[in-house]
C-alpha cells in the first residue's frame, strides 16, 4: 500500500538526453523519447500564470474525450532544454498559450459594465470587448495584468502602469 | 450560428478561379495565422475540398478525398482545425476563441464529408454580436446597447418614475416656493437695514417698522424650514415607490432567468444590482433630478437680478467662477479615484470576512485561525491607509477649494464698500443693497459647489441605471407555448440523440439514446466528470439539449409548461437545501396548498417523522440558512418528504444518500423504496450496492453510454461496471478488515471507507 502511494507522487522529471522533440509532417509537435516514437503530444502548462517557465506537462494529444490520458513526463525547467530542442519547445508553447501582449491601448471606453479595448498587440491590432472588469482581470505581479475578453481570448499588458492614463484609471481599481 | 459568411470582393474572385462554378457549402471566417499574428481569413467549405483563403489569396486547397479525419482542437485560448491526411493531423487554420463554436460545427461538417454524407449544419444567424460595431449583442436580444438611442437612459428613468409624477409636481412647486422665500429673504433684509438699523437713535418711530420686518424675517425662515420638511417628506416617498418598484421588477427578473445566465454572474454583483443600484437611481431621482431643474431656474433667476442691477459687481462675480470651475472639476476627479479604490479594499474586506465565517469549520480543522487573523489584518491595514489618505485629501482640498470659489465675494465686499463709501462716483451704494447683494453673490457660489457635482452624480446614476437596465433588458429563456398538459404524464423517459455541452463547443453529453418506461429504475453510473448530473439536470430542464431531444410519454419535454412539468418531478439532490422557516413550510414548498395532514404522511414516508418529533418544536422547528441545526441525513429525509408530497411521476436522485451513514442511509433507502414504486425513477450513486433495486444500469463514460444492463447481464460482461464494482468491493473489504482489527474510522460511524464519495466530490464546505 505504502509504495503504491509512492508510485503515485511519484514525478517523472525528463532528462533532456532522453527526449527528442521533432516536428511532424504537418508541423505538429512529436516527441522520441529513448529512441522510442511516442507520436504527437501535447505540452501543458502546470503554472500558466505564476510560472511558466518550469513545471511543463509532457502529455499525450487528446483528441477525443475517450482518449486516456497519458503523461510521459514533466519539463521541470525549460532551460535545461537549449539549442534545436528548446526552440522547437518554445514555438510549441506560444502557440498553444496564444497570449497576445498589448503594446498600446489606442482607445478604450466604458459602458454598461462592457470595456471596449482598441489596442496594438504584439499579435497585430485587435479590437475587443471586456465584460466586468472585475472577474476578467489577473494580476500577475510585477505589473503584468492578464485580461480576458468575452469570447475567452486573453490578453496581457506587460507593464501595467504604462498603459495610458485613462485606461490605468480603468483598471486600477481592479489591480 | 452564421456558418455561411459572404466572402469579401478580393477572396470572392480569388476563389471563384479555384470553384469554377462548384457550390459553396460553408464559409466560416478564421482570424489567426500559423505564427500567431491576427489575420483576416476564410475557410470555404465544398462537396470536394477546404479552401483557405487569406489577404484576397488562396492559401491552401485541400481535397477531400485526401482527408481521414477531422478535428477542432482546443488550445489553450485559441484554436485549430486539423485535417488528417492519411492519418497524419495537419492544421489548415488557426482562430481565437471567438470562432470556436463555428470550428466546432466544422469539424462535424468535415466529417460528415469524409464519411460520404451530406452535412447537417445549417447556418443560423443568431450571432451574439453587433454587425455594425461588432461588440456583443444585450444576452438573448439583438439589441446593441452602442448603436441604439443614448439618450434611452434618461428616457427610461422618467419612464420608470411614472407612478410618482404626481409627487414630483408637487415637490417642483415645493421646490419653487422655496425659491421665491430664498429670494425674497434678502430684500427684507435690505429693508431692514436701509429703513431702521442705519438710523442710529431714530427713536419709538421706527419701532413697528422694525417689528414688521423682523417678523418678516420670522416668517421667511418658518416657510424655509416647513417647505424643507414637506419636500424631504414628499421625495422620500416619491423615491422609494419608485425604487421598490423597480426592486422588484428587477428581482423577478433574476428569478426568470436562466440558470446559465446567474450561474455566470457572481450572486454578490446580482445582490448589489438589486440594492445598492436601485438605491443610487432613488437617491439621484430624490436629491439630484427634481432639485436640478429647480436649481438651475434659481441659478438663472439671481444670475439675471444681479446682472440687471449692476453688470460691473455681477462681472466680479463671475470671474472666478470658471478657474473655481476647473479646479474643483480636478480635485474632484482625483477624489472619486482614491474612494474607488477605498471601496475596492473595502470590498476585500468583506470578502475576506465572508470567507472566512462562511468556511470557519475549515479553519479550525486546519487550526489556520492565526493566518486568517492575519490575512484580516492586512486586509483591514489596507482599508485603514486607504481611508486615511483619503480623508486627508478631501479635508485639506475641499476647504481650499471652497475658499478659492469665494474670492470673489471678497472683490464685491471690496468694491460695494467702496461704492458706499461714494469713492467710485455714481449714487452711493446703500449698505442694505450691498448686503442683498452679497447674499446673493454668496448664493451663487454655494450653488457653484451643487452644480459642480452634478456630473459625477449624474454619471454615477447613468452607470447604475445602466446596470440595472442590463439585466432587466436580459430576454428571460422563452417560455414556450405549454402544448401539451403535464397533469397526466406517465413517466416514459426517452433521450433521443441528445448531445449537449454547457459551453457549445465542447459536448458534455453525446448521443444519449435511451429508452425509459413508465415505473422503471434507472441507475446511472460512471466515473466522476462521466455527465450523470448533466443528464438528469437536462431531464430537470435546467438546460436545454444542443441537438436531439427528450421525449416524456412521447411528446418533447419542450412540449410541457415548465412550471407543470417540474411539479411532476421530485427531485433530491445530494445537498438538500432547506430555506429560513419552519420544517412544515420547507416540506411544504413543493406545494405550498397541501394540507398539514399531507405534510405530516409524506415525512412520514420519508422516515422523518420520528426524528421531527424529537425535536421540541416538533414540525414548527425553525431551520436556518442551510438547516445547520440538521443532520445530512436529516435535512435528507425532509428534502425527501418535500419530493413525496407533489406526487411526481419521475422521480430525480442524484446521490442521495452520499453523505449519510449506513444505517440512516438504510432509513433513507427504505424511504426512497417506498416512493419510487411505480415511478419512473433516475438514480445516481457512487455507492453502486445503493442502485441493487434499479431495472437497469446506464454506464456513461466520456458522456456516451457505455453499457446498458441488469447488474447481473453488466457483471456478465465484464466491462466498466464490473471493474468499478470489484474496485468498490476491494474497499468495503478493507475497512471491513480495518473494523475487525478493531477501531477504525469506519466503525460505527460513516459507511464502508470512503467508497461512498466518488474520487470527484466537492471540497469539504
Ligand atoms: N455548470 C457547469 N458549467 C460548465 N461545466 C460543467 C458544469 N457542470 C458540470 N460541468 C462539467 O461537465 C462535466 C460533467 O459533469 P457532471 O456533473 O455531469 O458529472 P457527474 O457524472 O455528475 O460527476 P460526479 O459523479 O462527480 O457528480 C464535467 O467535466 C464538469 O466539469
Ligand atoms: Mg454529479
Amino acid at each position: 500500500m505504502e509504495n503504491k502511494m509512492k508510485n503515485y507522487a511519484d514525478i517523472n522529471y525528463l532528462a533532456p538526453e532522453d527526449c527528442e522533440f521533432y516536428r511532424t509532417e504537418g508541423g505538429l509537435l512529436g516527441l522520441k523519447m529513448r529512441g522510442e516514437d511516442l507520436g504527437r503530444v501535447a505540452l501543458v502548462r502546470m503554472f500558466p500564470l505564476r510560472n511558466t517557465d518550469n513545471f511543463i506537462s509532457v502529455r499525450r494529444e487528446l483528441r477525443d474525450r475517450r482518449d486516456s490520458r497519458v503523461e510521459y513526463g514533466v519539463i521541470e525547467k525549460l532551460s535545461d532544454f537549449s539549442g534545436e530542442q528548446r526552440a522547437i519547445i518554445d514555438e510549441e508553447l506560444a502557440r498553444r498559450y496564444f497570449v497576445p501582449e498589448i503594446t498600446k491601448v489606442v482607445k478604450v471606453k466604458e459602458e454598461y459594465g462592457h470595456t471596449y479595448w482598441e489596442t496594438e498587440t504584439t499579435a497585430g491590432s485587435r479590437n475587443f470587448t471586456v465584460f466586468d472588469l472585475n472577474s476578467n482581470l489577473l494580476n500577475l505581479g510585477n505589473n503584468r495584468v492578464l485580461i480576458i475578453d468575452v469570447d475567452g481570448n486573453r490578453y496581457i499588458f506587460p507593464d501595467v502602469t504604462k498603459v495610458g492614463e485613462k485606461a490605468l484609471r480603468l483598471l486600477e481599481i481592479w489591480l | 450560428m452564421l456558418l455561411n459568411y459572404t466572402l469579401p470582393d478580393a477572396e470572392a474572385a480569388a476563389a471563384e478561379k479555384v470553384l469554377k462554378g462548384e457550390e459553396i457549402l460553408y464559409c466560416l471566417p478564421y482570424d489567426l495565422t500559423a505564427d500567431g499574428k491576427f489575420t483576416d481569413g476564410y475557410l470555404v467549405i465544398t462537396a470536394a475540398r477546404l479552401i483557405a483563403l487569406r489577404s484576397g489569396e488562396v492559401d491552401r486547397i485541400i481535397p477531400v478525398s485526401e482527408l481521414t479525419g477531422c478535428c477542432c482542437g482546443e488550445l489553450n485560448s485559441s484554436g485549430m482545425l486539423e485535417a488528417d491526411i492519411d492519418g497524419d493531423p495537419r492544421p489548415i487554420v488557426f482562430f481565437t476563441m471567438e470562432h470556436m463554436a463555428r470550428y466546432a460545427m466544422a469539424e462535424r461538417i468535415v466529417t460528415d464529408l469524409i464519411e460520404g454524407r451530406r452535412p447537417k449544419a445549417v447556418s443560423v444567424d443568431d450571432e451574439k454580436k453587433c454587425p455594425i460595431c461588432g461588440r456583443p449583442y444585450i444576452r438573448n436580444t439583438r439589441i446593441c446597447r452602442n448603436c441604439s438611442d443614448r439618450m434611452g437612459v434618461f428616457k427610461r428613468i422618467w419612464r420608470i418614475s411614472r407612478p410618482c409624477w404626481g409627487m414630483y409636481g408637487i415637490l417642483l412647486v415645493l421646490f419653487w416656493l422655496n425659491s421665491a422665500v430664498m429670494l425674497l429673504s434678502p430684500v427684507v433684509s435690505k429693508h431692514l437695514i436701509n429703513d431702521v438699523l442705519v438710523h442710529k437713535g431714530a427713536g419709538a418711530a421706527l419701532l413697528p417698522n422694525l417689528l414688521w420686518l423682523v417678523l418678516l424675517t420670522g416668517l421667511c425662515s418658518l416657510a424655509t424650514t416647513l417647505i424643507g420638511a414637506g419636500r424631504e417628506v414628499v421625495s422620500a416617498k416619491a423615491s422609494n415607490l419608485m425604487v421598490r418598484d423597480l426592486r422588484n421588477d428587477i428581482y423577478s427578473k433574476v428569478q426568470s432567468m436562466s440558470l446559465g445566465y446567474i450561474e455566470e454572474k457572481k450572486a454578490g454583483d446580482l445582490m448589489h444590482r438589486i440594492n445598492g443600484d436601485t438605491g443610487r437611481i432613488q437617491s439621484f431621482i430624490q436629491n439630484v433630478a427634481v432639485q436640478a431643474i429647480n436649481e438651475v431656474c434659481l441659478f438663472i433667476g439671481v444670475g439675471i437680478v444681479v446682472v440687471s442691477y449692476n453688470p460691473f459687481m455681477a462681472m466680479l462675480i463671475m470671474i472666478p467662477i470658471p478657474f473655481a470651475l476647473l479646479f474643483t472639476g480636478y480635485i474632484r476627479n482625483t477624489v472619486r479615484q482614491r474612494y474607488h479604490r477605498q471601496w475596492r479594499w473595502m470590498d476585500k474586506l468583506t470578502d475576506a470576512l465572508n470567507n472566512v465565517l462562511n468556511g470557519i469549520k475549515v479553519v479550525k480543522v486546519f487550526g489556520q485561525e492565526e493566518r486568517e487573523i492575519e490575512h484580516f489584518d492586512s486586509v483591514a491595514s489596507s482599508v485603514r491607509d486607504t481611508t486615511c489618505r483619503v480623508e486627508k485629501y478631501v479635508y485639506t482640498v475641499f476647504p481650499i477649494a471652497r475658499f478659492l470659489i469665494g474670492f470673489g465675494s471678497y472683490f464685491v465686499t471690496l468694491y460695494g464698500g467702496m461704492k458706499v463709501l461714494g469713492l467710485l462716483g455714481g449714487t452711493p451704494m446703500t449698505l442694505g443693497e450691498l448686503m442683498q447683494f452679497s447674499t446673493y453673490a454668496g448664493y451663487l457660489y454655494s450653488r457653484l459647489d451643487w452644480f459642480s457635482m452634478l456630473p459625477r452624480r449624474v454619471s454615477e446614476a447613468v452607470t447604475s441605471a445602466q446596470r440595472v437596465f442590463e439585466v432587466m433588458d436580459e430576454e428571460p429563456l422563452p417560455e414556450p407555448e405549454a402544448k401539451a398538459d403535464a397533469e397526466n404524464i406517465r413517466g416514459d423517459v426517452s433521450f433521443e440523440d441528445v448531445t449537449f455541452g454547457y459551453k457549445s463547443y465542447k459536448s458534455v453529453l453525446k448521443n444519449i439514446d435511451l429508452d425509459v418506461k413508465q415505473g422503471e429504475m434507472i441507475g446511472l453510473v460512471g466515473h466522476s466528470g462521466a455527465g450523470k448530473s448533466t443528464m438528469i439536470n437536462l431531464l430537470m430542464r435546467l438546460y436545454k439539449a444542443d441537438e436531439g431531444d427528450i421525449k416524456i410519454d412521447g411528446g418533447s419535454i419542450e412540449d410541457y409548461g415548465l412550471a407543470d412539468y417540474k411539479n411532476r418531478l421530485g427531485v433530491v439532490l445530494q445537498e438538500s437545501y432547506l430555506f429560513s422557516g419552519s420544517i412544515i413550510n420547507n416540506i411544504r414548498y413543493a406545494r405550498p396548498d397541501a394540507s398539514d395532514d399531507e405534510c405530516i404522511r409524506a415525512a412520514k414516508i420519508a422516515n422523518a417523522h420520528e426524528f421531527i418529533l424529537d425535536l421540541p418544536d416538533g414540525y414548527d422547528t425553525y431551520v436556518g440558512e442551510k438547516g445547520q441545526r440538521l443532520s445530512g441525513g436529516e435535512r435528507q429525509r425532509i428534502s425527501i418528504a418535500r419530493a413525496v408530497l407533489s406526487d411526481p411521476k419521475i422521480m430525480i436522485l442524484d446521490e442521495a444518500t452520499a453523505s449519510v451513514d449506513t444505517e440512516t442511509e438504510q432509513q433513507i433507502q427504505e424511504a426512497l423504496a417506498r416512493i419510487i414504486k411505480g415511478r419512473t425513477t433516475f438514480a445516481i450513486a457512487h455507492r453502486l450496492s445503493t442502485l441493487k433495486n434499479a431495472n437497469r444500469l446506464v454506464v456513461l463514460e466520456e458522456g456516451r453510454v457505455a453499457e446498458i444492463g441488469s447488474h447481473n447481464e453488466l457483471m456478465e460482461k465484464d466491462g466498466i461496471y464490473a471493474s468499478l464494482v470489484r474496485a468498490q468491493r476491494t474497499m468495503t473489504a478493507m475497512s471491513v478488515a480495518i473494523d475487525a482489527e478493531g477501531g477504525g474510522p469506519g466503525r460505527g460511524g460513516r459507511g464502508p471507507g470512503g467508497g461512498g464519495r466518488g474520487p470527484g466530490g466537492p471540497p469539504p464546505r
